[in-house]
């Protein structure tokens, strides 16, 4: 055990240094730096700008400054890296703390800071923890216990529900209920007067302010774990052993809670580590959003800020997190199942150390790469828009070959058997409405998503009346516009027309016919009225329209991001399996990299600095890039485990010794008998995008106005405290949109699943 | 195995017992009035209160130090003038200069002597007394020389004039006609200064600088530290080292939480009872992320007094009963907001314009400008984004500034029509497609630059765009961090149209940064070595004249000339400016509010009679 416990920590060290090294350059590359602002404001006079950058050795390229880092995490220094007036104060090779570098907005070492936000996200990340645990260990069972009873589909889809509500909203609806019930404080840690409290009032004063946070942040994972532990209690209550027990005449009550749970309880406890390690993450957006003070926040205004060393000390220690939970898991899983004997699966040394030294070379080399040519954003621009136009063509080629086949093996084998199950049909057809609704958006929304009514400042949605067979929009009158608050007129009405020519219209069908038809306007008396079916926003967009819209933008993006996810990790993952040796070793490296990866930092930190470079649109192929790049692994390990036995089948192996080429063979042979998987992977994973597009549009690194995303419509309800506080509730309704879609994706993801391989459990 | 447990709960126990029993809680006690008074002590006006209270502000943002004259921010600056006092302070009710640190001061006939009396007795937070000396120590700091090995000043090779040890606004803000000021200690209690010409903002500028405790600081200014002293560092491991002379002193900061202030136990004020000031226990700077949260914590009553944003008023004042605050409303804010072009001649490095030719031509053309600026709906942006709670900007001054504002100045309403009306006047003519081209047949189209982040510049940049729709421009929007936009405006002029807000008010002295030509914030066209045009040239003028112009009445019409100049030729195009509010719990007596200004300009005469 602790032979396994050093070689899995040993073998953290390349990790951590290239997922640092990655940070660091994307900080560098990171339009501007901490004294960008120093150096614009006048007051400050370049003399002391050029003082500071030599404090802080930002005159020095990246690779050094990296390299200086470094220097002051590790134990073991050197004094050639030390600033010139320092080189004499230390031996060549001296032994000290770790210095985590210094905060630049906050002034303080990064070590003291991080050790402050640290406390309170251990704080929130354990009792979320422990809080789902304990409420989804009990619910998973009874449902088990009373499968397809009442109790049962009510709490599975609860759980559905709570899986697909996206965090931050979450947090909103919880810091509004904080705002108007009083009853919980609406963000931080403690009180104001902590300091001036008594000990007992201090602690309660912690638990007041963490208990919504800690709602928020476990309701997913009570979710989840609620699943598979009823899946696993149905799994063991059929197995030999519980048929045994019941044939000797145990009662029921004995063979389920004494025999059953105790073997369904392990697996669970493995999934402890992970859980533990994924908190980190999604902390992020519930700090921001809840504004509590914790490493999430910290991170996230750092990387905001360029405040270089406090983003990478965060980032390391979300990698230590996630490693540290992953070895957690493995060591729980031994304790808990003396089957599995962690020393059968050593790291061979030799392959290991070929990796290190592999990694250093390619870091080595793009350090030197990136030291030539500073224009290295440039590069990366370029090349991007050269990937971009690649993986458009891929795409296009995906989609017309790909998604077809794939959309015929859904019609042929899935889509019937999906159609029978109740939920099925409910998920397909919220999702063809959706579906249609953004492709028809142009013709379904009455106004443009941009069109604005200054006049109609947050309007709320229109009452409409059904007089003589015809419908009737409302008309409203601002009584108060100091708060926008409007009342219908009585008695004054406006037709509803449906399918009107709009002269104005510029739209064309699939880019080519023209088309000037809506499906419905209103008979305008004077060019103000509006008709808006979910109100209105600040300038007086359409929120309907801009939904619609916004539709185009969170439903693409998932379809594009999984055709790029699935087609690399198809690719890499049957060639792996295919080949074997050092190609697998290598690629399997590299997904296990990625995986490690703190995924949404690493997300934020590409963003920030790729974000100057490109307008609205790129910036869309961007997001796509970055998210599928990052989602391809998980995929990629799976289809080399499927490939791995594939290739053993007899007549891959004939076809092998009939010298047919590998790409042809994994093509032909390969594909079918993955494809199944690859599509009920695709259905799961789309809400990931969906989601991931939403969060960063949410934060401003999305999606920008005026054009409109589910995602950066939520954001205004966060932005303008007034929406909340004054009601203003239709702005929420992309959250429902989001929370809609995911929830039916997750459904068919769940039905497909059972259909494909009823056996094989696949996440 | 049992007996492990226990033993091990024993201690659990034991432990958080102890952790209850000893870590400190109750704040200690402020000893009152255990110094005896100055002998030309500072006796309030105000009604007498009671000790006690603590006094609690949410701020977005932390000081960033507490050395007076290294803070370059607004929210160190409000911090550090709650610790040091100046020689002078200001009435926002007789909106005029009142002693502070300086009991009265006399200006010579010629105007260019002024000669201040200090209050006897007053001592600093640690008890060493106040003189002449710390006031000359201050001025010697500012204009503290860099020397050579030989003890020799370094000299500018390009002004010739020596170089600074410290680089700080104020050597600039203090030299008048190219000269630093002169400065001498007549005796313990007299300082006199003396400048080259007269300068008629002397009081409000040099009276208003914070006065450096010599005893604390001399060694760093000698030592070359001066620029690292009193520092975040010295507050959190020892904020006795910063000493104060004003009402408060730092009790303890932890960064990221919270910056406690105590009384401090020296002030030179008492009410008219004796009892020295401040009656507050603690005044409390509670650091939030942003300015919505600390909104949100006035709002529930969490915090005791803030500025509420025109956009928040609409809900906060629903919680006035509930959380028994009062809200007042201030008029209009004193900052001003605006679009503007491009209108930068030059080229860059690889001998490329800044701007296209043919947009330079657009931008540089005033009627261009105005038709912009017909076709902007503001009354609708107020509406819309402002509930009304916001008024329009003529010019370069914010009606709120009333002392300088001028009403009669030339306007532009929202008329798409007339807007383009002057365009095709102009030579610009429009496309079939509704698309506006120049005489050139060059499509009107350019990129609009604004700062990422808040929800309102967002709106009035869309609104923006739609409007210029309407009159058949195409405007991109671009968002980017602040600190990219300030460097495209100021050092890479790589941009069409952009849009920034200005933080205004006082003297317009204080503005001349914006208005002479040569100014860094002339955005359109910054930095001219001699002025591009004849109304840039007649602005720079007229700024001189002003500074040597006592009276007063005069030197206001040569402020309202500006003002009608900067409104004419609309290098800006100026957009709104809201109303501001500002609300206090109603439990705090002594509440003044003056007309532009903090709320708690008197925050060492508030008092409260709960407990």
């Amino acid at each position: 055990m602790f032979r396994f416990i050093i070689r899995r920590l040993l073998a953290t060290i390349p990790l951590m240094l290239a997922i640092s090294a990655m940070v660091f350059l994307l900080m560098y590359l990171a339009p501007g730096d901490f004294l960008s602002e120093a150096r614009n404001s006048k007051d400050i006079s370049p003399e002391i700008v050029k003082q500071e950058e030599m404090r802080l050795g930002l005159d020095k390229p990246w690779y050094i400054q990296y390299a200086r880092w470094l220097n002051g995490v590790s134990p073991v220094k050197t004094n050639l890296l030390l600033p010139e007036n320092e080189r004499a104060k230390h031996s060549i090779v001296y032994v000290g703390y770790p210095d985590f570098g210094y905060s630049w907005s906050y002034k303080i070492p990064v070590g003291s800071l991080i050790a402050q936000r640290l406390f309170p996200t251990l704080m929130l990340a354990l009792a979320s923890t422990l809080l789902s645990y304990l409420i989804a260990i009990p619910l998973g069972v009874l449902s088990a216990v009373k499968k397809d009873s009442v109790f049962d589909s009510v709490s599975s889809f609860l759980s559905y529900a709570s899986l697909s509500i996206p965090y931050f909203f979450l947090a909103l609806l919880a810091v509004l209920f904080a705002a108007v019930s009083g009853w919980f404080p609406t963000g931080g840690q403690m009180s104001i007067l902590h300091e001036f409290m008594t000990p007992f009032e201090r602690f309660c004063d912690y638990i007041n302010h963490l208990i919504l946070p800690t709602l928020v942040l476990s309701l997913g994972s009570i979710a989840s774990i609620m699943r598979v532990m009823r899946g696993n209690f149905l799994d063991f209550s059929k197995l030999d052993f519980a048929t045994t027990a019941r044939a000797k005449g145990l009662s029921e009550n004995a063979i389920m809670f004494k025999h059953v749970l105790r073997n369904a309880l392990n697996p669970i406890i493995t999934s402890f580590g992970f859980a533990f390690a994924g908190l980190l993450s999604g902390a992020l957006l519930v700090e921001n959003v809840m504004n509590y003070p914790g490493l999430g926040q910290l991170i996230y205004s750092a990387i905001v800020k360029q405040d270089q060393y406090v983003v990478m000390a965060g980032v390391v220690m979300g990698c230590s997190m996630l490693i540290v939970g992953q070895l957690l898991a493995d060591i729980l899983l031994a304790i808990a199942d003396p089957r599995i004997r962690l020393e059968n699966t050593p790291i061979p040394f030799v392959k290991l150390s070929v990796f290190t030294v592999i990694s250093v070379l390619i870091l080595a080399i793009f350090a030197t790469l990136c030291s030539v040519s500073e224009s290295i954003v440039d590069f990366l621009k370029i090349s991007a828009q050269y990937i971009g136009i690649i993986l458009l063509i891929i795409i296009v080629i995906m989609l017309i070959v790909g998604l077809v086949w794939a959309g015929i093996f859904f019609y042929k084998n899935l889509f019937k058997q999906s159609l029978k199950t109740k939920r099925g049909a409910f998920a397909l057809s919220v999702l063809a409405i959706m579906y249609v609704m953004a492709i028809l958006a142009p013709f379904l929304a009455p106004y443009e998503p941009t069109e604005q009514c200054l006049d109609k400042s947050f309007h709320p949605p229109t009452a409409i009346v059904v007089k003589d067979w015809q419908l009737f929009a409302k008309v409203y009158k601002n009584i108060d516009p100091s708060i926008a608050k409007y009342e219908p007129i009585e008695n004054d009405y406006r037709k509803i027309n449906f399918f009107v020519e709009n002269k104005n219209s510029t739209y064309k069908i699939f880019g080519l016919i023209p088309f000037k038809y809506k499906l419905f306007q209103l008979e305008c008396k004077s060019p103000d009225d509006r008709i808006f079916l979910l109100g209105s926003d600040t300038t007086g967009r359409d929120v309907f329209s801009r939904l619609l819209y916004g539709a185009r933008v969170s439903l693409s993006i998932g379809f594009f991001g999984i055709a790029i996810t699935m087609v690399i990790g198809f690719f890499v993952g049957g060639l792996s399996g295919y080949f074997g040796g050092t190609f697998d070793f290598i690629a399997m490296r590299f997904v296990e990299f990625l995986m490690a990866v703190p995924s949404l930092y690493l997300l934020l930190a590409m963003r920030s600095a790729l974000a100057p470079h490109f307008n609205s649109s790129e910036m869309y192929m961007m997001i796509v890039i970055i998210l599928s790049l990052l989602g391809w692994a998980g995929t990629a390990r799976v289809i080399r485990g499927m490939s791995l036995s594939l290739s053993k089948r007899q007549y891959v192996q004939a076809s092998i010794a009939m010298g047919e080429n590998p790409v042809k063979i994994i093509i032909r042979h390969f594909l079918p008998n993955v494809l199944s998987y690859l599509i009920v992977g695709a259905t799961l994973s789309i809400p990931g995008y969906i989601l991931g597009e939403a969060a960063l549009s949410f934060l401003g690194l999305g999606i920008q106005e005026p054009s409109a995303s589910w995602g950066l419509m939520l954001a205004q309800a966060q932005n303008d405290t007034k929406v909340l506080m004054l009601g203003f509730w239709w702005l929420l309704t992309p959250g429902i949109a989001i929370f809609a879609t995911v929830l039916a994706f997750n459904m068919l993801g769940d039905v497909l699943r059972d259909i494909a391989d009823p056996k094989k459990n696949f996440r | 195995m049992f007996n492990k447990l226990s033993n091990l709960a024993k201690l659990v126990c034991t432990c958080i017992v102890a952790v209850l029993l000893f870590s400190c809680s109750e704040p200690p006690k402020i000893v009152r009035n255990q110094y005896p008074l100055p002998e030309d002590v500072e006796i309030s006006n105000s009604k007498v209160g009671k000790y006690g209270g603590n006094f609690v502000l949410a701020i977005s943002q932390e000081p960033k130090t507490f050395n007076p004259l290294v803070s370059g921010d607004a929210y160190s600056a409000d911090v550090i003038s709650m610790l040091l006092s100046p020689l002078v302070s200001w009435d926002p009710f007789k909106q005029e200069s009142i002693p502070a640190l300086a009991k009265s001061w006399k200006i010579s006939e010629d105007g260019k002597t002024y000669t201040f009396n200090l209050r006897k007795g007053v001592r600093f937070s640690d008890g060493v007394e106040f003189t002449a000396d710390d006031v000359v120590f201050t001025f010697d700091t500012i204009f503290c020389p860099q020397k050579d090995e030989n003890g020799k000043p370094i000299l500018d090779k390009r002004t010739q004039k020596p170089l600074l040890k410290y680089p700080s606004r104020y050597a600039g803000q203090f030299s008048i006609g190219g000269e630093p000021i002169k400065y001498k200690k007549i005796d313990k209690y007299t300082v006199q200064f003396s400048t080259k010409k007269v300068y008629a903002p002397f009081l409000t500028d040099i009276g208003y600088i914070e006065i450096l405790p010599k005893h604390k600081l001399q060694k760093a200014v000698k030592n070359g530290t001066f620029q690292q002293a009193w520092s975040t560092k010295t507050a959190i491991n020892s904020p006795e080292e910063i000493v104060s002379s004003g009402p408060f002193s730092i009790f303890s900061y932890k960064p990221g939480e919270v910056l406690i202030l105590k009384p401090n136990p020296h002030y030179w004020r008492t009410d008219k009872h004796k009892q020295r000031l401040p009656y507050i226990n603690f005044l409390i700077y509670k650091f939030v992320a942003d300015v919505n949260t600390s909104t949100i914590l006035f709002a529930t009553g969490q915090c005791d007094a803030a500025s509420v944003s025109a956009n928040d008023y609409a809900w906060v004042k629903n919680y006035a009963n509930t959380y028994n605050f009062k809200m007042y409303e201030r008029g209009a804010s004193t900052g001003i907001s605006f679009i503007w072009f491009n209108q930068n001649p030059n080229k860059n490095a690889q001998g490329k314009p800044y701007v296209a030719e043919h947009k330079f031509k657009w931008f540089s053309n005033v009627n261009f400008r105005r038709a912009i600026m017909q076709a902007i709906d503001r009354d609708g942006l107020i509406k819309s984004v402002w509930f009304s709670r916001a008024v329009k900007l003529h010019s370069i001054i914010s009606p709120a500034n009333k002392k300088w504002y001028n009403e009669n100045v030339t306007k532009y309403d929202y008329s798409p029509q007339s807007a383009r009306q002057l365009l095709l006047s102009e030579g610009f003519k429009y496309a079939p497609n509704g698309t506006l081209l120049d005489n050139h047949n060059n499509q009107v189209k350019f990129d609009f630059i604004v700062a990422d982040g808040s929800q309102n510049s967002t709106t009035t940049a869309t609104t923006f765009v739609e409007n210029m729709r309407a009159i058949g421009i195409e405007v991109t929007l671009k968002f980017l961090d602040f600190a990219t936009i300030v460097s495209k405006i100021d050092n890479t002029f790589d941009y069409d149209a952009a849009m920034i807000g200005f933080t205004g008010g006082g003297d317009p002295s204080g503005g001349k940064a914006i208005y002479r030509s040569d100014g860094f914030l002339h955005v359109w066209n910054p930095r001219q070595k001699t002025p591009a045009t004849d109304w840039e040239k007649r602005v720079d003028e007229i700024m001189d004249m002003q500074e040597l112009e006592m009276n007063p009445q005069k030197r206001r019409q040569l402020i309202f000339d500006m003002q009608e100049i900067f409104a004419k030729e609309l290098p800006l195009l100026y957009l709104t400016t809201p109303m501001s509010y500002s609300g206090i719990l109603k439990k705090w007596n002594n509440v003044r509010v003056p007309p532009i200004g903090s709320i708690i300009w008197n925050l060492d005469e508030l008092y409260t009679e709960e407990d």
